[in-house]
């Protein structure tokens, strides 16, 4: 027992033989472990926000829609299909779910929007914007005026479709819409209100009213909507949350399971995930990066050690200790290190995680916001807690040490101990 | 011949991006467009190849490019007026709409809706390439934006697109004989008509059989750039109105919609009834006076 941990001796005295290179050497290795967690922490951080704005906006995390509806968009292929849902009764049974947070029902319709003198072509959404408020955060984006009321032939347009039209709160707007019977849909609406997404062609086509007018103007019926939108309580949970739901509601009950089908934003929004793993890839780069730095650091640490240590090596070899515990003892010193490397720099890097994880720096009064891919860009220094990160990291981080120990041990073998004691 | 069911220029992805899908009703070509809104342009177009297949030598006029030529040139300024059945068969509805229209050579029309009364008192006016829409309902006058021009008309198999293009059949194909004989027991030429190079043209040809016996067209074959059929148009109850022997069954198959097809009865057709352009107003649009 004693002669089997004899090499981790040796290696933790030796450390103590230099104590000022073994601490600084340490330190750096601690300041790269501590990096490493804490700008993995801020990427992941990133990335989640940037999923939760591309989702949040406007699409959502979960879709519910007819299958066939994408990508032609038939005015017919309402979610359940000809069956026909119980829309109250579909929107409680996915709220059921654990992973949802909330649900909003949608109906899309495509028409001209026209005042007195100009008109422009017009994407319509009708939604219920107190429950939509719930799952997206595009009604937040009210720059004049408020929400439609239910029943008011009240519209929203977007900011430069209102500027387009030349239209302010107040003012008659005419919808103009094929509908789904074949028949011309047309009615005079009020303006109530403009809004901003920051999405240049929604800002300019989009067009939101009341789902039950928007129902009443493409002649479609109460339960029949387009879409039905659902926030996941984590992003990244989304697609298990669609499975399951898809699962509960093909046997849950109301009609044909086969009318529907569940996404999440994963598969509609795909650009969202390659972004995710560009951040993932990134990630990996600066692991890449500090661990090479900290193999270089070790190595160097390690040569010099055992450079200084020629005769006394020598001697050992002399004495007959057999290489392999040599080359254990010098890697040991390179364990022992990184060991207490790795938890310097937990101690390092715990403070700010947590300062991070509880209280963002929001870097956008400098920074500013960008909006890219559809998706607004904040520069928000927030962490996002895992364990699992750290842990690879810090098992990475030793082993890394430990094989850069390698080379000088073997240098350290073959000290020639003759000419060494000699010393020449 | 028949220059009104030239195809103008469509490019069915182009605007996919800006405009995802919005409109529930997919993109017909202009072929149907001249003659939805113009009657009289086809019309005159067979009283000119009428009057060219009774001369009996056949002379450099009468080859396929030629009497295209010509007929487009002879259709510019024939006013007409008449009465339409617009019937379109989708996969979910079937809708019958009757109306009346007036037309000036290819530039301006005029439709109005007669029955069903819900939809009675609606036009449609079409000056160059600008369309407004009179809505009794709101009582309002809508000019159709450029954004909204891929909307479906009346909800038909055609666009407000297609009504606006103007055809260029003889500057935008070459014709040529590609079969010439029976085929079903009637005497006939098959045309096809290949875009030219510089062509703003999508489809990959055409196809146009002509029976010879009162070169009355049969059917217009669409073919896209692939090669494959598009959509078809049959020509049927050929009829004598206002003195002119012409097809008054025109019915649009689009390939990608089996089953469906949008068809414009003719009931009443006059022509040359003496129309100036500024009877076209947003005034009759509004009133019909």
């Amino acid at each position: 027992m004693k002669e089997r941990s004899f090499w981790l001796r040796i290696g933790w005295r030796n450390l103590g033989r230099h104590r000022r290179r073994s601490v600084i050497t340490a330190l750096a290795l601690a300041w790269g472990f501590a990096a490493v967690v804490v700008l993995n922490g801020i990427m992941q951080g990133m990335g989640t926000d940037f999923i939760r704005s591309g989702t949040d906006l406007m699409v959502g995390q979960l879709r519910i829609q007819h299958p066939d509806y994408e990508p032609e968009r038939e005015l017919w292929n309402v979610v359940g299909g000809d069956d026909g849902i119980h829309l109250p009764s579909l929107l409680d049974r996915i709220t059921a779910d654990p992973g949802v947070r909330e649900a909003s029902a949608r109906v899309h319709g495509a028409g001209i929007v026209a005042t007195e003198t100009t008109s422009r072509g017009a994407m319509l959404l009708g939604v219920d914007p107190e429950r939509e408020g719930r799952v997206t955060l595009f009604l937040q984006g009210l720059t004049e005026g408020r929400v439609p009321e239910p029943g008011a032939w009240e519209v929203l347009v977007g900011s430069e479709l209102a500027r387009q039209l030349g239209v302010a709160p107040g003012d008659e707007v005419v919808l103009v819409s094929p509908a789904s019977d074949g028949s011309l849909g047309n009615e005079l609406f009020t303006v109530s209100g403009i809004v901003r997404t920051g999405i240049p062609e929604v800002d300019a086509a989009q067009v939101v009213l009341d789902l039950e007018d928007l129902q009443a103007l493409l002649a479609l019926g109460r339960d029949d909507v387009h879409e039905i939108v659902a926030s996941a309580t984590h992003p990244w949970d989304a697609p298990e949350v669609a499975t399951r739901l898809a699962a509960s509601l093909a046997d849950g009950g109301s009609g044909d399971g086969a009318a529907l089908e569940v996404a999440p934003w994963t598969s509609f929004r795909p650009e969202l995930v390659d972004f995710a793993n560009l951040i993932q890839g990134a990630n990996w780069l600066i692991l890449l990066v500090i661990f090479v730095m900290a193999a270089f650091g070790v190595a160097n640490t390690m040569l010099m050690g055992t450079f200084e240590r020629r005769r006394e090596l020598a001697v050992v070899k002399a004495l007959g200790m057999r290489p392999g515990l040599i080359v254990l003892s010098v890697m040991g010193e390179a364990l022992v290190l990184a060991i207490l490397a790795v938890g310097a720099g937990a101690l390092l890097a715990t403070p700010l995680v947590l300062w991070l994880m509880h209280a963002p720096v929001d870097l956008t009064p400098v920074a500013g916001e960008q909006m890219f891919m559809d998706t607004l860009f904040r520069f928000v220094l927030r962490v996002e807690h895992s364990w699992a990160f750290p842990l690879r990291g810090a098992v990475g981080l030793i082993l890394t040490a430990v094989l850069a120990a390698l080379y000088p041990a073997i240098r350290a073998v073959r000290v020639p101990a003759a000419e060494a004691l000699a010393g020449r | 011949m028949l220059p009104p069911f030239a195809a103008a220029p469509r490019r069915p992805g182009a605007s996919r991006t800006l405009r995802p899908s919005w409109f529930p009703f997919p993109r017909v070509p202009a072929f149907l467009a001249p003659a939805v809104l113009a009657p009289g342009f086809l019309a005159s177009a067979f009283l000119a190849t009428e009057a060219r297949a009774q001369d009996p030598g056949a002379r450099a006029s009468d080859t396929p490019a030629a009497i295209v030529g010509h007929v487009d040139e002879l259709f510019r300024g024939a006013s007409s007026q008449g009465r339409v059945t617009m019937e379109v068969v989708t996969e979910r509805w079937t809708r019958s709409m009757e109306m009346e229209m007036w037309s000036l050579g290819q530039a301006y029309s005029l439709v109005r809706v007669l029955s069903p009364s819900r939809e009675a008192g609606t036009a449609t006016l079409k000056v160059e390439r600008d369309i407004w829409n009179y809505l009794p309902r709101v009582d309002r006058t809508i000019k159709v934006p450029g954004g909204g021009m891929g909307g479906s008309w009346m909800g038909s198999h055609f666009t407000y697109d297609d009504l606006v293009r103007e055809s260029h059949l003889v500057d935008d194909y070459e014709i040529e004989v590609s079969f010439e004989g029976e085929r079903e027991g009637t005497s006939l030429w098959e045309f096809t008509l290949t875009p030219l190079p510089e062509a703003p043209v999508v489809w990959g040809r055409l196809e146009l059989e002509v029976r010879k016996e009162d070169r009355i067209p049969l059917e217009m074959r669409y073919f896209d750039e692939r090669g494959d059929l598009a959509r078809t148009m049959t020509f049927t109850d050929v009829r004598t109105l206002d003195g002119r022997r012409v097809p008054t069954r025109l019915s649009m198959h689009p390939e990608d919609r089996p089953g469906e097809r949008t068809t414009l009865r003719y009931e009443d057709l006059r022509f040359d009834v003496g129309l100036e352009a500024d009877f076209f107003s947003l005034q009759r649009l509004r009133t019909g006076r």
